[in-house]
């Protein structure tokens, strides 16, 4: 967070004379980031051996290897600005210093919790914490630092952080699956450093501002700085690392999903975007995000476990986000930045609520969200927001997708009409699996007292943030033309020269307008009719007689208590009916990314 | 004349306009069934009726839910009259509808929880095609705007039937027609009892009323907008639309939901998306 306010006073004080390199003798010294790099293949080694997890043991091997041929490569390679500062990266910036540090808030209590709960579980809270710091630490590394060389290693820290935090519980299943994270991901950093030494190899460079001034000279690193974003990002076929991270304690996920790793990935994919766009690598990359997004966002409709919806619709908005990468244009560019905005925020509040009603109902399927709104108002009226925030109009995300749609219409290929479509299926599921979800939590009958208890238990240290977050996703929509104009805009026309994205100042009106009515007119209706008179009735069931929490009368005296249970359509959305295709074809569609450069590339 | 003005007209217009529609409907219906029909003005009196009984109510929720409908309902079609961004537009719709499904959820009867599950369902076969008609449109008028599209004095239909076929698919939905009346219908002696609307009454229904004659004013405009090139038979073309809709209604028994789904999405996919790619390939 003071890093972010740093950075942010930083912009103030130039004035907005973005971006800015730094030259810095300290940051030279390769030697030491190399050891460090070794420390950790150490320690990466190690726990596979422990673990007896070969193919992490494998890659660790290569990745070394490879990092120690570029170390002694030979050949003069001068970096004159090791970091530097731009709007992004202040974006960035400010999204993981007030998000990620509100969600280290949360898990103060959150673990509190957790131990208390799970008391088998060796309590490890001081690790726990150290690893959420040096993770968002590594991530102000990535997006400040202009040396790859420098970025690859932060993006080894955060891979390895994400590694050691899914695996937290140490149960079967965390171990399985932080390993299967930290294969994936690695196969990602392997490509980052042979993309490093391709371009020691033929340009002698190894600064990100000289690798985008190359354009398309540099597309076959940029492809496989791709590939890493793909991977990082979760996109499939890697999205199963990233759900099988919800083992983690809930504050993980959190980070996982909003402020760091994921984002980290996409920042990398749309820092490419000049570079690919209108390649076959481009191309390639769009319709990989296009299909996630269409892809997960059907999976949802038949999802019952909240935590898993919550990931699968990460990973629908980072295929978003990449597929606006891959098409590259300065609009979809602008796009992609607001969408990691609004993301970011809505979802780290609905994980933290997520994970405040699983510490008290002790359930994460969808279907035992009945009621929310009576046993635990406020935390509802929170969820409520944070669901709202990513699909009703006019809140950001939707925002981001009907830009999206404008933008894509310009795009002159077949692309531009097949992600049209995919947009169009991809926002209607969407719009069905939130409203299911809304209106679950909505349902009104009566509880037991007993119920109504459990949100008092929910402590300051876990409300503050889910507040913060809840009141941030309303702000940044009302300050959605100032963020737009100051910071985005600029940041768009810097890189292509030519003005784009924005949403105008007539629309940015309506926007808001939308905005009060979607706060206020709740609040006043519910403030107004508090005192107004009426008969309360109960609800229709065939004119049998049945108390205020539904318990029906049925024959011979017997009673039965009304449940209800929402569509899902496993049968045409069912997880394993859809997840095998689409990984099939995304993993086409990215090794022809790789191999239609390599063949044919300009 | 202002848009604004435009716009505020929509306001005090629509809902006069709609009423009639709805008596001209039911006349119509009664006709092809061989009965009489009520009077033109019946929907006015059942309306009006609506708002002179008591206060009853299931719980706190669900009446400020179903105000928000309204306001958002006559906030889309006054923008959409004021020439705002369609794309914009279609999104306010679907917040207006969400307000809808979620007062029927608030509920927890049977009915009007498989209403509004069903009314989802309308909503998720709806939603792609609303999208992809609109990218249609702007396609062939490069322009969001209701009258910057007018102005543009192409004739849209010319160029996107396929679209305009999808769109009078879902205007069935839209309108809550047989065959896809599923969520509710204006009989209540369905399986479903009176879906969505079963546990409103009083003042809540007559907004609903109210808000769906605002609906179909604007989605007739909608329709018009594919024959703005000529005014007399834009107009003549929206009300032949919805006599072919009141046409299908007395025609067809109720499909299930999984065929509604399903025949909407492989509609839109072949004869929207075929018709935006057919765009591309003619250089548009």
């Amino acid at each position: 967070m003071i890093i972010a306010a740093v950075a942010l006073l930083f912009w103030q004080s130039r004035g907005g004379a973005l971006p800015e390199f730094f030259q810095s003798s300290y940051f030279g010294n390769y030697t030491l980031v190399f050891w460090l790099e070794v420390a950790m293949t150490a320690a990466i080694l190690y726990l596979s051996v422990k673990y007896k997890k070969w193919l992490a043991f494998v890659l660790a091997v290569v990745q070394i290897g490879l990092v120690a041929w570029f170390e002694h490569m030979g050949g003069e390679m001068p970096v004159a600005s090791p970091l530097y500062i731009d709007r992004f990266s202040l974006v960035m910036a400010g999204i993981i210093g007030v998000i990620g540090s509100l969600i280290c808030v949360y898990a103060l209590g959150y673990m509190k919790h957790f131990h208390r709960h799970y008391p088998m579980m060796t309590d490890r809270r001081p690790y726990f914490f150290f690893l959420l710091f040096i993770f968002l630490s590594a991530m102000f590394g990535i997006v400040f630092s202009n040396d790859m060389y420098y970025m690859l290693f932060f993006w080894e820290i955060t891979t390895l952080c994400s590694f050691l935090l899914i695996g937290y519980t140490r149960t079967q299943e965390a171990v399985n699956n932080s390993f299967r994270a930290l294969v994936m991901n690695m196969s990602g950093g392997i490509a980052f450093i042979i993309a490093l030494i391709y371009l020691r190899q033929n340009f002698q460079i190894c600064e990100l501002d000289k690798v985008i001034a190359l354009k398309q000279l540099a597309i076959i690193p940029a492809a496989l700085l791709c590939y890493a974003a793909l991977t990082k990002a979760a996109q499939m076929p890697f999205s199963s690392w990233l759900l099988g991270a919800m083992v983690a304690p809930t504050p993980t996920s959190a980070l996982l999903h909003s402020s760091t790793m994921v984002k980290a990935g996409v920042f990398l994919a749309l820092k490419m975007s000049p570079v690919i766009q209108n390649t076959y690598a481009g191309n390639a990359l769009a319709v990989v995000g296009g299909a996630t997004f269409l892809v997960c966002s059907l999976i949802n409709i038949a999802e019952h476990n909240v935590k898993k919806l919550l990931a699968y619709s990460t990973v629908a908005n980072l295929g978003l986000i990449v597929c606006c990468a891959g098409v590259g244009t300065s609009e979809t560019v602008w796009i992609g930045i607001m969408l990691i905005i609004f993301h970011a925020v809505s979802k780290s509040l609905l994980f933290l609520v997520a994970g405040t009603v699983e510490n008290r109902l002790y359930t994460k399927d969808i279907e035992n969200y009945d009621n929310l709104i009576v046993k635990m108002p406020v935390l509802s009226i929170l969820l409520i927001t944070g669901v709202a925030g990513m699909f009703v109009a006019p809140f950001g995300v939707v925002i981001s997708k009907w830009k999206a749609i404008e933008a894509f219409l310009s795009v002159p290929s077949i692309l531009g009409p097949v992600l049209i479509i995919v947009l169009a299926f991809g926002s209607g599921a969407t719009v069905f699996y939130w409203t299911k979800l809304m209106g679950k939590v909505m349902a009104v009958k009566d509880v037991p007292e007993l119920e109504k208890k459990k949100q008092d238990t929910i402590g300051m240290d876990e409300w503050v943030p889910q507040w913060g977050q809840a009141v941030l996703s309303v702000i940044i929509c009302l300050g959605l033309y100032p963020i737009s104009v100051r910071l985005v805009e600029p940041y768009v026309r810097g890189v292509y020269g030519a003005a784009g994205g924005g949403v105008g100042m007539v629309n940015y009106v309506i926007i808001v307008i939308m905005v009060s009515m979607m706060v206020l007119l709740p609040l006043a209706a519910i403030v107004f009719r508090r005192k107004r008179v009426y008969n309360q009735n109960n609800t229709y069931m065939s004119g049998r007689s049945m108390d205020s929490d539904m318990v029906v009368d049925c024959s011979m005296g017997s009673k039965r208590a009304v449940t209800l249970r929402g569509y899902y359509f496993e049968e045409l959305f069912g997880e394993h009916k859809l997840a095998l295709y689409a990984n099939t074809f995304c993993t086409a569609a990215i090794s022809f990314m790789i191999i239609a450069e390599v063949l044919w590339g300009r | 004349m202002g848009t604004l003005t435009l716009a505020l007209l929509y306001v005090i217009l629509a809902p006069v306009l709609g009423g009639l529609l709805a008596g001209l409907d039911r006349i119509i219906s009664a006709r092809m069934q061989g009965r009489v029909g009520p009077p033109l003005f019946q929907p006015f009196y059942d309306v009006s009726k609506l708002f002179s009984k008591g206060r009853v109510e299931i719980n706190k929720l669900q009446a400020p839910l179903i105000f928000c409908h309204l306001v958002f309902m006559i906030f889309t079609g006054a923008l959409f009259f004021q020439g705002g961004d369609i794309l914009l537009i279609i999104f306010a719709l679907a917040a207006s509808s969400i307000f809808f499904i979620l007062a029927a959820f608030t509920a927890g009867s049977p009915y009007s929880f498989v209403g509004a599950e069903r009314e989802l369902v309308i909503l998720l076969a709806a939603e792609p095609v609303f999208l992809i008609v609109l990218a249609g449109v702007f396609k062939v008028a490069g322009t969001f705007g209701f009258y910057d599209v007018i102005r543009t004095g192409k004739p849209l239909i010319a160029f996107l039937p396929g679209m305009f076929f999808c769109l009078l698919y879902v205007l069935t939905m839209k309108f809550r027609k047989s065959p896809f009346d599923l969520s509710y219908s204006h009989h209540a002696h369905q399986e479903l009892v009176k879906g969505i609307t079963t546990d409103l009454g009083g003042r809540s229904l007559a907004m609903i009323e109210i808000s769906h004659w605002y609906e179909n004013i604007f989605l007739l405009g909608f329709v018009y907008l594919f024959f703005a090139f000529n005014p007399v038979l834009g107009i003549a073309a929206a009300l032949f639309t919805y006599f072919l809709e009141i046409l299908a209604d007395n025609t067809n028994a109720r499909a299930k939901w999984q065929f509604s789904l399903v025949s909407t999405w492989l509609i839109t996919l072949v004869f929207g998306g075929g018709n935006l790619i057919a765009l591309y390939f003619m250089g548009m």
